[in-house]
């Protein structure tokens, strides 16, 4: 019986190596992405590579800032999973969605409210609502894997990180009560928490290449995390021997955060 | 400047602001982050821009929209590089 990985964010980063990993895996994949028409060779060699490792790959290109847009694809996810073996559902979530803003929190050029309320509700509380919205069509199987993204900004207070900063702590939370909450489905959650990674997420982080360079010069192995590292982690947390960790904070950083 | 174009532009980037009345009487020259449009919703605009006109703006001509005049420019080379590849 199929697989399925629903990714979301799954255009680029540590959300495109995690497609190529879990097809690899043996995952038929739904990704869902935002992007403007330039992207599409980009995307037309992603879905090849899938193909070519024998696994599918359907998308949905669509901003996932506006509710509306989530719930249309739920709708559409049943035809999606169904292949020739039935019904299909989805085994993994991984939301690696970066749609946020990255300004101060005070002063010229500061996030608005409505900035906050956006980046927080698709970075922090979004993932709650595919959960439940996944749960209600009956398409989120047990035994089950929920995966997320986070950064050592849960912690730290970067310039113009205030936020994202807002938005992980949400999403960290979510995830331990997610995962006392879904234990009696046999479904982990739990949040990986990248070193910096050359993404383009990153590279539209003011300051970004000061944060880059000085990470790789404090990270131990003396290089910045890269998408592959994080999707095998993705990979070993969706093993079944991962059943046992739940509501997690899974740092992948080579030893960056712990380097003084 | 290809009038009907702006116009056309300036409808989409009303959905958008917050400041529509700004929209209005903005001409060519009008910076789009000066008319309510957040950093958040100027991907979704310039996504409606390429499906509203069957254009593909490449990246780099993304990156110089900041003003009115801007989009309508990237809108019309792309519809011109569209026609040069129909003809070859």
């Amino acid at each position: 019986m199929s697989r399925w990985a629903l990714i979301l964010g799954a255009s680029s980063g540590i959300g495109r190596a995690s497609v190529l990993k879990l097809a690899a895996d043996g995952f038929d994949v739904v990704g869902v992405h935002f992007d403007r028409r330039a992207a599409a060779p980009r995307l037309a060699a992603l879905r090849d590579e899938v193909e070519r490792l024998g696994r599918r790959l359907t998308l949905f290109n669509t901003n996932l800032a506006q509710p509306d847009n989530r719930r249309t694809v739920l709708d559409q996810l049943p035809a999606a999973l169904h292949g020739s073996d039935g019904p299909g559902q989805v085994h993994v979530v991984l939301h690696s969605v970066a749609f946020g803003v990255t300004r101060p929190l005070i002063g010229d050029g500061s996030a608005s409210e409505d900035d906050l309320n956006v980046t927080c509700a698709v970075m922090g509380h979004d993932v709650v609502h595919w959960v439940r919205g996944l749960l209600e069509r009956g398409l989120l199987a047990s035994p089950g894997r929920v995966l997320s993204l986070t950064s050592e900004g849960d912690r730290r207070a970067w310039k113009s990180y205030g936020p994202v900063s807002a938005a992980k702590a949400i999403l960290e939370s979510h995830t331990r009560q997610l995962a006392i909450e879904l234990a009696p489905r046999k479904i982990t959650v739990n949040c990986i928490l990248a070193g910096v990674t050359d993404t383009p997420a990153l590279r539209v982080i003011p300051g970004n290449e000061q944060i880059a360079a000085v990470s790789a010069q404090r990270n131990p192995h003396g290089r910045l995390t890269t998408p592959e590292d994080v999707a095998d982690v993705v990979s070993l947390l969706c093993d079944p021997r991962a059943a046992w960790i739940t509501g997690s904070i899974v740092s992948c950083d080579g030893g960056e955060s712990i380097t003084a | 400047m290809h009038d009907q174009t702006l116009s056309e532009v300036k409808a989409i980037i009303g959905k958008f602001s917050e400041r529509r009345d700004a929209v209005a009487a903005a001409d060519a020259s009008t910076p789009i982050k000066e008319l309510g449009v957040s950093s958040l919703n100027f991907i979704e605009m310039v996504v409606r821009f390429e499906e509203t006109f069957n254009v593909s703006i490449p990246d780099d001509e993304f990156q110089k929209i900041a003003t009115i005049g801007d989009a309508v420019t990237a809108i019309l080379a792309a519809q011109a590089g569209s026609a040069q590849a129909v003809a070859q």
